[in-house]
C-alpha cells in the first residue's frame, strides 16, 4: 500500500496495517518531507516522497487517498488510471459530480474502490448489519443514531477541518459516517435532509462542532441523527442506535457496556479495532474473496446525502438530496 | 381530595385504580356532557369501576377536582368548562390540540379560582434527576437535547382503547406526532427553560405513507415523525417519536433523554435503572427500580396537585407551559406537513388583535417595513409575497394574494375565521383572506417582538426582501446582517 497524505487518519492506517498479514505499507507521499519520512519509518522498508505520481507506482497495488477531503477525487481518478486500487478516506469527494468522476474511473479500470466508512467497521454496526440482513426487526423503518464523542480536532485554527473550503465543512465530512450507515443498514437512499448546527466550542467556529441531521429516505423510512463532538472529557465516547423494523426494534448503547473508566478514556469496546477490521476487509477485497463493503451506488448516496445535509445547515431549510446532485 | 373523572375515554381505566390507592383521594364518579359522542364510554367505566355515573354538572359541583379524560379534541372546552364551574382541573395529555384551544385554557385558568394542570411525565424519576443535575449547574449551561418516545404496538386495545383514539383527527387531533409530541416537548422545556423559536419536522403522515403496518394511513396521519428544534439562545434540540411494532424497553413506552451542556452531559432513560432477572426457565424479566417510571410519574403528579392545591403552590407544569407544548407539536405538524419547512411555533402576545394592524395590508406592510426595517415592502400583494418569499424562503410564493394566504397558512399553520380569530390550517386553508395574512404577519413577524428593530450594523435575524445586495452572502430565509 502506498498511502498519500501523512496525517492523523493515515497514521491510524499505517498501524491497522501493522496487524493484518498481507497486505504492508510500502510507500508514503506528503508534500511535507518530515511528515513522510516521519510516517514511512514506522514500516520497515517503506519509502517516501513529495511526489504525488509514486502513490501509484508500479511497486504499489493499492493506493490510500488520505489528503484533505478537497483532493480526493482528482488523487483517486489519477490512481485508478494507474491501475491501482484505491482505499479511499471519507467523504469520497466535495461534490457529487467528483464522486461520479471516480466512481466511473474505479469503473473503468475495473479495479475496487474501498472508501473509509470506518463506522460500518464498528463491532456493533456489523452485528447490527447481519441483524437486519437475518431478518430481526423486518424492514427498518425509522433510526434514531447518537453519536457523542469528546474530540477537539488538532491543529488549533489550522485545523483543515475548520476550513469549510478543504472539509466540505463538518456536516459533510462527519455527518457522511452516519449518514453512509445509516443508507447501508436502511438499504435506501436519502431523498430529503434537513441539517441544524450547533456550536459548542465557539460562537466563531467556521463550522460546527455538532450538528443534528433529520432523513427521509426514499422508501419513506425516517431517521433522526445527532453528532456531537463536545463532550467534556477528550476520548469519551457516548454511542447509541435505535433502529425499528417492521417486525422489531435494535437498540444498542454504550451506556449499556462494561466500560474502562481511567484517566486516559477508553473506547467502548463496541467500536473498537473497527480501523483493522476494515484493513482486513480490504485484504480480502485486493485478494478478491470479498467485494468493496461501500458499494458505488451507496458511495453516491451518502456523499450526496452529506452534501445535502451540508447546504441544509448553512442555508436554514430542508434540501432535497436531488439538488446537489 | 374528591376527584370526578369528566368523560371517561381515555386513559381512565388507567387512573382510576391507582388514584384509588392514594391516601386522602376518593373518586367520586364520572361524568360527561349530555351530548357526548362516548357516553358509553363513561358509563363502561363506571360499570367496571364501580364509581357512579353522574350528571356533569351535579359531579363539578361535588368534586375538588376535574380530571378531564376525554377523546384529546374536547380536552380543552371540557377543561375550560370546568374551570368556569371553579374546580380545580388535570386535563389528560394532550391538553388541547391547537393553540388556539390552549389559548382558550389558558384564559379560562387565568379566570378561575382554581388551579390547572396537565398530565405529563416531568416527575419520572429520570426527568426530575435531570432537571436537578442540570439545575445544580454540573454539565454547566445545557446547549443541546436529544429526546426518543417510542410506543410499542397498544393499538390492539391494550394501551390505546381504540385505535381512532390516536389516529382519526377529528378525536385525536393528529396521529403520533400529536399524541406524544407533548412528552418531549415539554421536558425539553422543563429542562432547558427555553423557548422554542423553530420547528422543522419529518413525518409519515399524508401524503407520505406511515412507517409501520398500523391504522395512520387510513386516517392520513403519521405513525413516526423526526423533529429539529430551535430554542433562544442557539440550543438545539431533537425530537423522534413513534409508535412502532416493538419498543426499545420494556414498558409499553419507552423513552429517553440526552442533555449535552457546556461542561458535561447527563442521560435518563425511563426504563433505567433496572434489574434483570433470570427465571431458570430462561425467561428474562426487568425490573425497574422505584416500579415504571410511567407510574411513579403519574402518582407523584396527582400527590403534588393535591398538595399544590392545598399549600397554594403553582403546579410544576402550568397553561403557560401546556400552549407552548401545543405550539411545538402544532408547529411539528404543519412543518411534517410542508415536507421540512421551518416553522416558527405560536406564541401568546397581549391584545395584538385589537391594535388595529391586521385589518388590512397597507397596515401590514407597514407593520413589515417598521419592524423589520424593510422599506421598500409597500402596500401591494407583490411586495408581502415577496417579502415572505424572502423570510421563508418558500419558493412557490408569488405576488397573489391567493398564494400570499396560502403561504399564511403554510408557515403560520393558520386559517382565517370570522372575526379575527384562526386556528390552526394543517389539513387545509381557504384562501384569499385578508384578515388571515395580516393576521400572520403580525404573528410571525414583529408586533409580539417590538424590541427586535433593525439598527445599522446588527443583524436583526429577517432577511432583507429588497433585492438589493448588502453585506455577505443574500439567501432566502437567511438573516443578511443588514437593515
Amino acid at each position: 500500500m502506498a498511502v498519500i497524505g501523512a496525517g492523523a487518519i493515515a497514521r491510524d492506517h499505517v498501524t491497522a496495517l501493522a496487524g493484518v498479514p498481507g497486505v504492508r505499507l510500502a510507500h508514503v507521499v506528503d508534500r511535507h518531507p518530515e511528515r513522510a519520512a516521519a510516517l514511512a519509518a514506522l514500516a520497515e522498508g517503506a519509502t517516501w516522497s513529495t511526489d504525488p505520481a509514486t502513490a501509484w507506482s508500479d511497486a504499489v497495488d493499492v493506493t490510500a487517498v488520505c489528503t484533505s477531503p478537497e483532493s480526493h477525487a482528482d488523487l483517486s481518478v489519477a490512481a485508478f488510471v494507474a491501475g491501482k486500487a484505491v482505499l479511499l478516506e471519507k467523504p469520497a469527494a466535495l461534490r457529487v459530480a467528483d464522486a461520479d468522476r471516480v466512481l466511473a474511473a474505479a469503473k473503468k479500470a475495473a479495479r475496487p474502490l474501498l472508501v473509509a466508512q470506518t463506522a460500518r467497521f464498528q463491532p456493533v454496526h456489523l452485528d447490527i448489519a447481519q441483524a437486519v440482513a437475518d431478518g430481526v426487526i423486518g424492514t427498518p423503518r425509522l433510526a434514531h443514531l447518537t453519536w457523542y464523542t469528546g474530540h477537539v480536532w488538532p491543529g488549533g485554527w489550522r485545523g483543515w477541518q475548520l476550513d469549510a473550503a478543504r472539509s466540505g465543512g463538518h456536516v459533510a465530512h462527519n455527518g457522511v459516517h452516519a449518514l453512509d450507515l445509516l443508507t447501508w443498514l436502511m438499504d435506501d437512499e436519502p431523498v430529503r435532509v434537513f441539517a441544524r448546527p450547533c456550536r459548542t466550542w465557539a460562537p466563531g467556529m467556521p463550522t460546527p462542532d455538532s450538528f443534528q441531521i433529520l432523513v427521509r429516505f426514499a422508501g419513506g423510512a425516517l431517521a433522526t441523527v445527532e453528532l456531537c463532538y463536545a463532550l467534556a472529557a477528550r476520548g469519551t465516547f457516548v454511542r447509541r442506535l435505535m433502529l425499528s423494523g417492521t417486525t422489531g426494534t435494535l437498540h444498542h448503547s454504550s451506556e449499556d457496556e462494561p466500560r474502562a473508566h481511567t484517566a486516559q478514556p477508553v473506547a467502548p469496546a463496541s467500536i473498537e479495532g473497527a480501523m483493522a477490521e476494515q484493513t482486513r476487509h480490504l485484504r480480502d477485497v485486493l485478494d478478491g474473496v470479498a467485494e468493496p463493503l461501500t458499494a458505488p451506488h451507496q458511495v453516491r448516496a451518502a456523499l450526496a446525502a452529506a452534501l445535502a445535509a451540508q447546504l441544509s445547515a448553512d442555508e436554514g431549510r430542508p434540501v432535497d438530496v436531488k439538488e446537489v446532485c | 381530595m374528591r376527584i370526578l373523572i369528566v368523560s371517561g375515554v381515555r386513559h381512565a381505566r388507567d387512573y382510576v385504580p391507582l388514584l384509588r390507592t392514594l391516601p386522602g383521594v376518593e373518586v367520586i364518579g364520572c361524568a360527561d356532557t349530555a351530548d357526548s359522542p362516548f357516553a358509553e364510554d363513561s358509563a363502561a367505566l363506571a360499570a367496571t369501576t364501580g364509581i357512579p355515573l353522574l350528571d356533569l354538572d351535579e359531579g363539578l359541583a361535588s368534586c375538588d377536582i376535574a380530571l378531564v379524560c376525554s377523546e384529546p379534541t374536547r380536552h380543552a372546552d371540557l377543561a375550560v368548562r370546568a374551570l368556569e364551574a371553579g374546580r380545580h382541573v388535570v386535563v389528560d395529555k394532550p391538553a388541547a390540540t391547537d393553540t388556539r384551544a390552549a389559548e382558550r385554557l389558558w384564559d379560562a385558568a387565568d379566570r378561575s379560582p382554581g388551579l390547572l394542570t396537565a398530565v405529563h411525565r416531568l416527575y419520572s424519576p429520570q426527568i426530575a434527576r435531570a432537571r436537578r443535575v442540570v439545575d445544580s449547574g454540573a454539565i454547566g449551561l445545557p446547549l443541546a437535547v436529544d429526546a426518543e418516545w417510542l410506543a410499542a404496538g397498544g393499538l390492539d386495545g391494550s394501551t390505546v382503547e381504540r385505535p381512532e383514539l390516536v389516529c382519526d383527527p377529528a378525536l385525536s387531533g393528529g396521529g403520533e406526532l400529536m399524541n406524544f409530541g407533548w412528552y418531549p416537548a415539554l421536558a425539553i422545556r422543563h429542562l432547558t427553560g427555553l423557548e422554542v423559536e423553530e420547528v422543522v419536522a419529518f413525518g409519515s403522515g399524508a401524503p407520505h405513507g406511515p412507517l409501520f403496518d398500523g391504522p395512520h394511513g387510513a386516517h392520513g396521519v403519521e405513525d413516526a415523525a423526526v423533529l429539529s428544534l430551535r430554542l433562544r439562545n442557539g440550543v438545539v434540540a431533537t425530537v423522534t417519536v413513534a409508535r412502532t411494532p416493538a419498543g426499545v424497553g420494556p414498558a409499553p413506552v419507552s423513552s429517553s433523554l440526552r442533555v449535552l451542556g457546556s461542561h458535561g452531559h447527563v442521560l435518563a432513560d425511563e426504563d433505567a435503572p433496572s434489574v434483570a432477572v433470570r427465571g431458570a426457565d430462561g425467561e428474562r424479566v426487568s425490573r425497574q427500580v422505584g416500579g415504571p417510571a410511567g407510574l411513579t410519574a403519574l402518582r407523584r403528579l396527582f400527590t403534588e396537585f393535591c398538595d399544590d392545591i392545598r399549600y397554594g403552590r403553582t403546579p410544576l407544569v402550568t397553561a403557560a407551559d401546556m400552549y407552548a407544548a401545543v405550539a411545538v407539536v402544532e408547529a411539528g405538524l404543519a412543518s411534517a406537513h410542508l415536507d421540512g419547512t421551518p416553522v416558527t411555533p405560536a406564541a401568546r402576545t397581549a391584545n395584538v388583535y385589537g391594535s388595529g394592524v391586521c385589518g388590512d395590508l397597507d397596515a401590514v406592510a407597514a407593520l413589515v417595513a417598521a419592524v423589520g426595517g424593510l422599506v421598500p415592502v409597500v402596500g401591494d400583494f407583490e411586495a408581502v409575497a415577496a417579502f415572505a418569499t424572502a423570510v421563508a424562503g418558500l419558493a412557490p410564493v408569488v405576488g397573489d394574494l391567493h398564494a400570499v394566504t396560502a403561504f399564511a397558512a403554510a408557515v403560520a399553520g393558520l386559517e382565517p375565521c370570522e372575526g379575527g380569530a384562526w386556528t390552526c390550517a394543517c389539513h387545509a386553508f381557504p384562501y384569499g383572506r385578508r384578515r388571515a395574512v395580516a393576521a400572520a404577519c403580525v404573528r410571525q413577524w414583529g408586533v409580539r417582538r417590538p424590541r427586535r428593530s433593525c439598527r445599522p450594523g446588527r443583524c436583526c435575524g429577517w432577511t432583507c426582501a429588497s433585492g438589493r445586495r448588502l453585506r455577505g452572502r443574500h439567501r432566502p430565509g437567511r438573516c443578511c446582517s443588514s437593515t
